[in-house]
Order: C-alpha cells, then sequence, then structure tokens
C-alpha cells in the first residue's frame, strides 16, 4: 500500500510540474507586452521587475527563475495592482471561497447521499420521482442560470437574501446552494444507481440469509460498497465547486478567489493569471491524491493494482 | 433419526411481474429428516432454488409465496414476524450460494463475515467470536486460519472461497443447511473436495443437508434420498439407489440417460429434446408432456397423481393401473424405440 | 359404450404437434431494431428528440424570414419589456413610459411607434415634457422620489427614535389624506410598504389631465423585448440557438474524431504504445481542464472558432478513455477472435466487428458531449470570454443581462429558459438512448 501511495505522490508531482511549465508558456504566448513604457511609466521599478524575473533573458531561463521562485513561495507581483504580490491577493480572497466551498461540499455530500440512499430504498415511489426531477434540473439548468434565477426570485421579489455580498450571513445560502446543485443533484443520481446496484449483488443475499437486520444490511453491507464510486466522484466534484465559484461569485459579488480569476483574465493581468491558475491547479492535485489515498482505505482490493 | 425436521405441504409461489404471474412452484410436497443428506435434482427453471428460497423466506420482489405451509420443527415458519425469521436464518437454517467469489462482501474480511453471523445470534464477546471463526475455519479445511482470518475474499482461491462460505453458515451449527448449487462454479477436482466436506459435515455434526444441484452426478455421491423437480413441481422421490436403478418417471429416466459415462461401450448421449414449460402460462396437464417419449393424451389433459413404489414415488400416469403396458405402448406407437 | 371408448383413448399416445417441444416465442429482431424498438416506447426520449429537432430547424429556418437582424440597433427603442401597460392619451394616441421615463408612442395592440420628441427635461424637479402629434405629455416622477428620499431620512431617524411621526413626513400625510384616513404613528415597515407599493412611480397628465392606465398587450415590434442597444431579443435568442447548437455539435464532433482515432488505436495496439498514450492521456485530466480553456480564450482572439478550438484541445480524453475501453474489451472477445481465425484483416475488423459493437457506449458518449460543450460555451460567453460582440450566444446574451436583471429580468428569462430547455432535451435523450441500448445499465 505504501508503494502505491507513493506513486501517486510522483504522480501528483509531476502533473503540477507540468501545469506550471504549461501555464507560463502559454502566458508568454500571450500578445502584447504589459511592460511597455506607457504602461509602467517609472523606470526604476520596470528594471528592478525585469532583473527580478529575468525578463530580458532568453525564455529558458526565465522559465528556471520562474521555477525557483516558485518553489521558494515567490509568485511575483500583480501588474495591475500596484505593489501588492500575487501571494497577498490570493491569500486575501482564498478564505471566502473556501469557506463557501466547504460549506457547498458539505451540503453536497451530506444531502445528497442521504437523498439517493432515500430514493433507492423507495424506488419508484412518490419521493424518488420528485427528487430524481430536481436532480435533473440541478444538473442540467447551467449555474449561472440558476444563480441569477434565485437571486431574482429570493433578493428582487421576495427579499429574503442580500442581493451582493456576504456582510449579512444570509448572503451564503444563495452561493453555497447554487455552487452545490450540479454536484448535489449528481451524487444524489449516482448514489441512488449505486446502492440499487449493490442491492442486486449476490453478497446481500448472502447477508440477509446470515439473519442479521435489514438496517445492518443495507447500512453495513450495502453502504460501503456503494460508496466507492462516490468517492471516486469526489475529484471532479471539486473540480466543478472551483470552476462554479468563477460565475457564482461574479453573480452573487463574494470577493473570493473566483471572481479573482475572471477579473484578471478580463484585465489581462499576467502574473495574477499564472499564479491563480496555478493555485488552481494545484489544489485540486492535491485534492484529487487525497481522495485516491483515502479510496484505498475504503477498498481493500485496491492495493493490488 | 427419522424425526422430521422440515416439512413442506403444498407450497405454492409466484411472481408477480409486470408481464403476468409467473406460477415458479406449483404444489411441492417433501420433507426432510433430522441428519439426512437430501437432493433437489432439477434443469434451470424447475422451481429447485425457488423452494429453498421460500423455506429461508429470503425470496425478494416480486417472488411472494401464495399458499402452503413450511414446517420447521413443527412451527410453521409462514406465519413467523421478520424478527422471528432473522432468529432461524444463520442459526437454525443456514443456505450456501453458487457463486462464492460474488457471494462474499468484497470489502470485509472472510474473518469479520464469518464473527457477524455469530454475534448476531450468540451473547459472546468479540475475542471468543473470533475464536470460533478460526476454529470454523479450521473444520472446514483451510490452512492457517489465524491469518486467513483477516484475508479478503479476493485473497482466496475459489475453492477455499467456497470453503469460507461454508464456514460462515455452519459457524452457529445449524439444523440444517441448503447448498445451492454449490460447486456449479468450481473446477471438477475442487468439486470433489468440496462435495466431501460437505458430507463429511452432515455426519460429523448430524446436520441436515439438501444439495441443490442440475448434475444427478454429484447427487450419487453425497446424498441418500433424492428429489426430482420439474415445471415448479416434483416429479419423483425416492432413495438414491431406487433413483438410479429404477426410475419411475420418464423425466428421470431421460436425466439418467443424458450422463455422459466413462464405459467401454460407446453409446449416443441422448439428450432429452424440447425446453422446459413457460411457467406464465403452464400446461394444465403434466409439464413434461411435449418432451416425454411415452406421453399419451391423458397426459396432455390432466395433472397426474403421485403413485408409490414402496418408499419411492412418482407423478405419471404411466403408473397408473389403466395405463398400458410399454410393450403394448410401442406397438401402438408403432416403431422400436429403447425403452428404460 | 362410449364412455369406455373415451376412457381408452386417453391411454393412448400423445400425437404431438411438430412445434410443440421447441416454441420460440418472439420473432428475433437485429441489436439496432430491438434498440430502436425500446427507444420509441421511452415517451420523455421521444419527447426530447422533437424538442431538439425544433430548436434545431428553428434556428436554421427562422432567421432568414425574420424581420429583424441581430444586430440591427435601434438605440431609441432600447429594453422595452415584452409585455407593455399602455397609456392611452386620446382615440388615437397610446404611449407607453419606459422604467427610464422616455415617452414612446405605440399603437393600440402593442405595436412601437417611435420614441416621442422631448421637449423639456427637468432633472431637478423630477419631470419631463414630451410632444405626442401635438399633445404635451407630462411623466412626473417626482411623488416616488420624493417619498423615497423621505424614506430614506425616516429610516436614519427610526435608529435613534422608534416612533414614526405621519405628520414629520409629506408623503406619508399625502398618502392618508387621499385615503381619507386619520393616523398618527405607524411602524416601520408600513412606512417602507407605502413608498413601494402604493406610490406610483410615475404620473403621465395629458395636457394637465391625469391618464389612468389603459391595459396590457403585448409588444407587437419586439415579441421578446429589445435589449439595451434596442436589438430583438427574440432573432438574438435565436442567433444564440445557432451559436450554441454550432458549438455543441462540431465540438463534439470533433472530440468524437479525436478521441476514437486516439482511443481505438490506443486500444487496438495495447502494450507498450498503450501504456504511453494512456499515461499522457491521465496527465493531461488531471489537469483541470475549464482553466485551460479559460486559458486558450484569453489567447486566441475572442470568437466561434477559438471556443471551438479551445474545448476540442482539451475535451477529446474523455471520449479517448471510453472508445479505449471499449476496443480493449472487445479486442479480448471470441468473435474477433473467430473473425481472425478466417483471416480477416485489421483494418477490416477494426471496421466490420469492433466499431459497430463498440458504437453503443460511443454514441451515448457523443450525445452527451454536446450539452456539456454548450454549457462550457455558455459558461465561457458568460465569463465574457465567448463570442464577440454583436454576435449573441446564450451565455453571452446572459452576461448582458446581468447587469439589469432587477429591471429587465426578460433579458434574462428568455435566454436562460432556452439554454435550459436544450440542455434538459440532450440530456433526458442521452439517458434514453443509453437505456435503450444497454438496458442492463438502467434500473
Amino acid at each position: 500500500m505504501g508503494k502505491y501511495i507513493i506513486k501517486r505522490i510522483l504522480s501528483a508531482m509531476l502533473t503540477i510540474w507540468f501545469i506550471i511549465t504549461i501555464t507560463f508558456f502559454l502566458m508568454k504566448v500571450i500578445p502584447g507586452d504589459p511592460f511597455s513604457a506607457d504602461k509602467m511609466p517609472n523606470a526604476e521599478i520596470r528594471e528592478a521587475i525585469f532583473a527580478k524575473y529575468g525578463l530580458d533573458k532568453p525564455l529558458y531561463i526565465q522559465y528556471f527563475k520562474y521555477l525557483s521562485n516558485f518553489i521558494r513561495g515567490d509568485y511575483g507581483v500583480s501588474y495591475m495592482k500596484q505593489g501588492l504580490t500575487v501571494e497577498r491577493i490570493i491569500s486575501d480572497g482564498f478564505p471566502y471561497s473556501l469557506m463557501i466551498g466547504s460549506y457547498a461540499s458539505a451540503l453536497i455530500i451530506i444531502v445528497g447521499i442521504s437523498m439517493g440512499i432515500v430514493c433507492a430504498l423507495r424506488q419508484n415511489k412518490l419521493i424518488d420521482r420528485f427528487v430524481m426531477i430536481l436532480a435533473t434540473l440541478g444538473a442540467t439548468i447551467p449555474s449561472f442560470v440558476l444563480a441569477t434565477g434565485f437571486l431574482y426570485l429570493f433578493s428582487s421579489v421576495l427579499g429574503w437574501v442580500p442581493s451582493f455580498g456576504i456582510e449579512n450571513p444570509r448572503g451564503y445560502i444563495g452561493p453555497v446552494l447554487v455552487i452545490g446543485a450540479f454536484s448535489m443533484s449528481f451524487i444524489t443520481r449516482l448514489t441512488r444507481t449505486s446502492i440499487l446496484d449493490v442491492m442486486q449483488q449476490d453478497y446481500i443475499r448472502t447477508a440477509r440469509s446470515k439473519g442479521i437486520s435489514e438496517f445492518k444490511v443495507i447500512g453495513k453491507h450495502a453502504l460501503r460498497n456503494a460508496l466507492l464510486p462516490i468517492v471516486t466522484y469526489i475529484g471532479p466534484m471539486i473540480a466543478s465547486i472551483v470552476t462554479g465559484s468563477f460565475v457564482i461569485e461574479k453573480v452573487f459579488g463574494i470577493p473570493g478567489i473566483g471572481s479573482l480569476f475572471t477579473t484578471s483574465i478580463l484585465n489581462r493581468d499576467y502574473t495574477l493569471i499564472m499564479g491563480t491558475t496555478v493555485f488552481f491547479a494545484v489544489f485540486l492535485v492535491i485534492t484529487i491524491l487525497v481522495v485516491d489515498i483515502l479510496y484505498v482505505f475504503i477498498d481493500p482490493r485496491i492495493k493490488y493494482e | 433419526m427419522s424425526d422430521i425436521l422440515l416439512e413442506v405441504n403444498n407450497l405454492e409461489t409466484s411472481f408477480f411481474t409486470h408481464i403476468g404471474e409467473v406460477k415458479a412452484i406449483r404444489n411441492v410436497s417433501f420433507n426432510v429428516k433430522s441428519g439426512e443428506s437430501l437432493g433437489v435434482v432439477g434443469e434451470s427453471g424447475s422451481g429447485k432454488s425457488v423452494t429453498f428460497l421460500s423455506v429461508m423466506r429470503l425470496l425478494q420482489h416480486p417472488g411472494k409465496v401464495i399458499g402452503g405451509e413450511i414446517l420447521f420443527n413443527g412451527e410453521d415458519l409462514l406465519k413467523k414476524t421478520t424478527k422471528e425469521m432473522r432468529r432461524i436464518r444463520g442459526d437454525k437454517i443456514s443456505m450456501i450460494f453458487q457463486d462464492p467469489m460474488t457471494s462474499l462482501n468484497p470489502v470485509y474480511t472472510i474473518g469479520n463475515q464469518i464473527v457477524e453471523i455469530i454475534q448476531e445470534h450468540n451473547n459472546v464477546s468479540k475475542k471468543e467470536a473470533k475464536d470460533r471463526a478460526i476454529k470454523m475455519l479450521d473444520m472446514v479445511g483451510i490452512p492457517s486460519p489465524e491469518s486467513r482470518f483477516s484475508n479478503y475474499p479476493h485473497e482466496f482461491s475459489g475453492g477455499m472461497r467456497q470453503r469460507a462460505m461454508i464456514a460462515i453458515a455452519l459457524s452457529c451449527y445449524p439444523e440444517l443447511l441448503i447448498a445451492d448449487e454449490p460447486t456449479t462454479a468450481l473446477d471438477v477436482t475442487i468439486q470433489a473436495q468440496i462435495l466431501s466436506l460437505i458430507k463429511e459435515l452432515n455426519k460429523k455434526l448430524n446436520m441436515s443437508t439438501v444439495l441443490i444441484t442440475h448434475d444427478l452426478g454429484i447427487v450419487a455421491k453425497v446424498c441418500t434420498r433424492v428429489i426430482v423437480m420439474y415445471g415448479g413441481l416434483i416429479m419423483e422421490e425416492g432413495s438414491v439407489k431406487d433413483i438410479f436403478y429404477n426410475p419411475l418417471h420418464p423425466y428421470t429416466m431421460g436425466l439418467l440417460k443424458s450422463i455422459p459415462r466413462l464405459s467401454s461401450n460407446k453409446t449416443r448421449l441422448v439428450p432429452i429434446p424440447g425446453t422446459p414449460p413457460d411457467l406464465l402460462k403452464p400446461p394444465k396437464g403434466c409439464p413434461f408432456y411435449n418432451r416425454c417419449n411415452f406421453a399419451m393424451n391423458i397426459c396432455k389433459e390432466e395433472m397426474p397423481l403421485y403413485y408409490q413404489r414402496g418408499l419411492q414415488k412418482a407423478m405419471c400416469w404411466l403408473l397408473d393401473e389403466d395405463a398400458p403396458r410399454v410393450e403394448e405402448y410401442e406397438r401402438q406407437k408403432g416403431g422400436v424405440r429403447s425403452g428404460a | 359404450m362410449s364412455d369406455t371408448a373415451k376412457i381408452d383413448r386417453r391411454w393412448e399416445p400423445l400425437v404431438k404437434e411438430a412445434f410443440d417441444s421447441e416454441i420460440i416465442e418472439r420473432p428475433s429482431l437485429t441489436y439496432w431494431q430491438d434498440s430502436w424498438r425500446r427507444l420509441k416506447r421511452n415517451k420523455s426520449a421521444i419527447a426530447s428528440l422533437i424538442v431538439i429537432a425544433f430548436i434545431v430547424l428553428s434556428a436554421i429556418l427562422i432567421p432568414f424570414f425574420w424581420g429583424y437582424s441581430y444586430e440591427e440597433q435601434e438605440l431609441t427603442l432600447s429594453n422595452i419589456p415584452p409585455k407593455l401597460e399602455i397609456y392611452q392619451l386620446d382615440n388615437e394616441n397610446y404611449v407607453y413610459i419606459t422604467s427610464e421615463y422616455k415617452v414612446i408612442e405605440v399603437t393600440k395592440d402593442g405595436k412601437l411607434i417611435k420614441l416621442a420628441d422631448l421637449v423639456n427635461d427637468d432633472k431637478l424637479g423630477k419631470k419631463c415634457y414630451y410632444d405626442v402629434n401635438g399633445n404635451t405629455v407630462l411623466i412626473d416622477y417626482s411623488p416616488y422620489f420624493n417619498a423615497k428620499s423621505e424614506f430614506i431620512k425616516l429610516e436614519r431617524a427610526y435608529k435613534k427614535n422608534p416612533i414614526i411621526k405621519v405628520s414629520d413626513y409629506k408623503y406619508l400625510t399625502d398618502y392618508y389624506a387621499s385615503q381619507g384616513a386619520s393616523v398618527e404613528t405607524i411602524t416601520l415597515e408600513e412606512a417602507r410598504h407605502i413608498m413601494e407599493k402604493r406610490i406610483d412611480r410615475f404620473q403621465v397628465k395629458l395636457n394637465d389631465q391625469l391618464a389612468k392606465p389603459f391595459r396590457k398587450v403585448s409588444n407587437k415590434t419586439f415579441i421578446w423585448g429589445s435589449d439595451s442597444l434596442g436589438r430583438d431579443m427574440f432573432i438574438r435568442v435565436v442567433y444564440g440557438a445557432r451559436v450554441s447548437l454550432i458549438v455543441g455539435f462540431v465540438a463534439a464532433i470533433i472530440n468524437f474524431v479525436i478521441g476514437v482515432f486516439y482511443g481505438g488505436i490506443s486500444g487496438y495496439l495495447g502494450g507498450r504504445v498503450d501504456n504511453i498514450m494512456m499515461r499522457f492521456v491521465d496527465i493531461i485530466s488531471s489537469i483541470p481542464m475549464m482553466l485551460y480553456v479559460i486559458l486558450l480564450m484569453v489567447i486566441l482572439k475572442p470568437g466561434l472558432q477559438s471556443i471551438i478550438i479551445a474545448m476540442s484541445v482539451t475535451y477529446w480524453v474523455g471520449m479517448a478513455r471510453i472508445v479505449r475501453g471499449q476496443v480493449l474489451s472487445m479486442r479480448e472477445q471470441e468473435f474477433i477472435l473467430a473473425a481472425r481465425t478466417i483471416g480477416a484483416s485489421t483494418q477490416r475488423i477494426l471496421f466490420k466487428h469492433l466499431l459497430p459493437n463498440a458504437m453503443g457506449p460511443i454514441m451515448v458518449s457523443l450525445t452527451m458531449q454536446i450539452p456539456s460543450a454548450m454549457f462550457t460555451e455558455a459558461f465561457l460567453s458568460f465569463t465574457g470570454l465567448g463570442v464577440a460582440a454583436p454576435k449573441a450566444s446564450w451565455g453571452s446574451l446572459c452576461n448582458d443581462a446581468l447587469q439589469t436583471l432587477t429591471v429587465y429580468p426578460y433579458q434574462m428569462f428568455y435566454p436562460a429558459l432556452a439554454m435550459s430547455i436544450t440542455i434538459l432535451a440532450f440530456n433526458i435523450f442521452s439517458d434514453g438512448l443509453r437505456d435503450a441500448l444497454d438496458p442492463r445499465l438502467r434500473k
């Protein structure tokens, strides 16, 4: 098992390196020079930046400089927001996104899985059909439509939630719900299918023939097996929360890292774009790594891959 | 020794599917005596597995027992509550199934799965349960049981897995073990081992066993009495000797003839032509009529009665005193055929 | 006599009809016929298919005969909603008042004529005067405006002193006077309620006479309203359908082609080649694609082509994986071995045996990629990275409408609705397709 974990960690590191490299070269391909004289009038600062990042040197030197800076934790200075380091900007915005993302994840897992179980056990009854319809809607209506619809209904028309920002704690409801909607729907459907599948298996029949209670049959025997495909979905789920955040934060006016990313793109603030992209990508890779390792503990068959 | 442990009377079970009611078991009566080893033989669809799933009350939707009684130690299992039934399953009556790989939960150790059933029916500590489990693993012939206790099903070979399943089933020393095609998914050599094991445990633990199979050959090795099922009904019943040397029912005869034998006479394999009846619309007469070499008009019209010959009985019009003798029958049919 | 004869016959041998033993109940169908039958029975899948066909046809045909193009602007008629509440001035003249207090001349049944001529715009006194065919129309929005500013003062005063005296505030006094009621104090909620709901946003006076709202009609000029630049929302949504559908289909097809080739070759060749190719796929798929699509969009110039390129570069991996999985499992199947035994060439094996059998999951995957691609495009456009103005895509339409969501919700509603219905239809159809092609998968 240790070998498997080490292999996965190495693989993750390889991916991260790959990400940094691709992002770096993509950035250099973008036309336009952000350091032309009119954008950065102060010649001293310009020279300092040039020297620090090796911007007047050939590409591969710049690349290595970037890598070494990266490892040391220096991600550069924002082009647009004078004087602020990328690191600072990200750490300012990240906590908001993290909070919303965490609440959303908790919601997705708790509500999604429970609903899935309920629907599987009451297959084709009213609650099953109802929840399945909701899940289908949640999975197909685009997140920004949901977001704006939510705002319109609950803020404009009903006035129950603020229309902007999160000073009012009620402001969390909208973003958390909308970011979670897609994944929650998916997990509900996935759990339902998975449990239905597992209940058809022979070992459930064996469990019943042992005389144990139905509750234990489902809770002990069925559930753990059913959870396996769900755990594999957690990686993509986090990814969708992250990408969802771009739009949701914009619509709800949350100063998180998602809206940071989109504004940096629109402003063509290159270091910030790079910093946030790499940050997101690394965050995802690490999350997936953790999930993969978790998976090994749940399914004993994996050790022998 | 001749105490009757399980008595099934007029059992009827149907599956209420969306295309209609499939009458899987139409009127089955038999008994299992204490300590005996009963073989239940039939093709797929004959109802042999469904009968015992009904006994264990493990039928899942859309199956339902719609008639009859199942007396275990004198008590009707069909009248028991779910809770009472759970206490019987695993403790008094156990069942093992055909494919041990899929019948064992892959994410728990074998040890865990045995301890589970022990602790369900007995108030013992975890340690004691573990000790009993290891003892059980040893009894079924699994080497180094202490270390095997913590292995997962996928770490066992096919034969070992089936032994593990037997260990689970027997860990509470049930009075009746039902083995549903336990060797069908295994290699021939392993088959023999498992069958020996079952036979040995049957004697050692003085436990009744029911061996369900489609293979008559297996029955000869392990069982003392045999029931032959077809189309949801029992065609013939008798001791192993009687069935093999003096079969009464044409279906049994057909089954015997279709067993390949290693003998020096080169005889042709004679399969039984045709397919089993559609239980959605079962025939009103004998279910075997359309495949039987000796079918008469009455066979198609009326359900045969059971006729007794000593301790052997069969459901066949041929045994009626009014039925013509075989030679007469052959003459009427016009042609020389190989009789029983 | 006949009795014994009957009994005798019972014991006579049964004459079996030839087909008694081996009746096969149903005629056998090919896999595709069987699947098609199953699909036809799935009502929601068929309904979705019809919806999709309808949308596709509309997207193709409507622009040809519709009066407006998606980029025609008419700035004077901007932001007019699809349902208008019109005022009658006299027998021939009807007007509609926009939320910016502009006067639009309309016909009785809702056709827009033109923006009326502004005579005087009194921003201080919160009124404006327009000329409509010789009539002077006054739009007075001061009552509401004044009420609103008074309310703000009221709210601040409330924090210090929770008692609100009606006599302190003109709008309240006026209101209660007009009601003929005499009230001394009220609650904050009541005060807010009066300001928001009881006071007309504006008053329309024709030659000094108060005009009352005449009736609500549907906008006959712009059936779904007009946007901030006076463009017809309907045709823009239809045009958006074109863009979204094109992106969906083309991206899905390109992914399909690349994926099938890559996955097919990888799966068929197997061994080391397969290993390396899949390693590459693994690395690519562990990188969050959305980020790179966005980055690519930043680099390439905005537009339809760029979106398709960006998506094709990144999303083919899913299809490649599925195809490879299919090929791998097919390869081991016995019928491949049988074909090889009779000497079929590799190409023949691939095309005649492997692909048709693998088609099932591939087709399902394809139909699932279409809504996925549409969603991605909408997402990109919504973030501002998609098609460039004046081209419309559903995502960019939603983005445009975002700013004025509370005032002009219809601008968001129609594109959002169209998009949701289309994606929903595709999803239901692909679910149904999957059920039809492999019923074992369904529960």
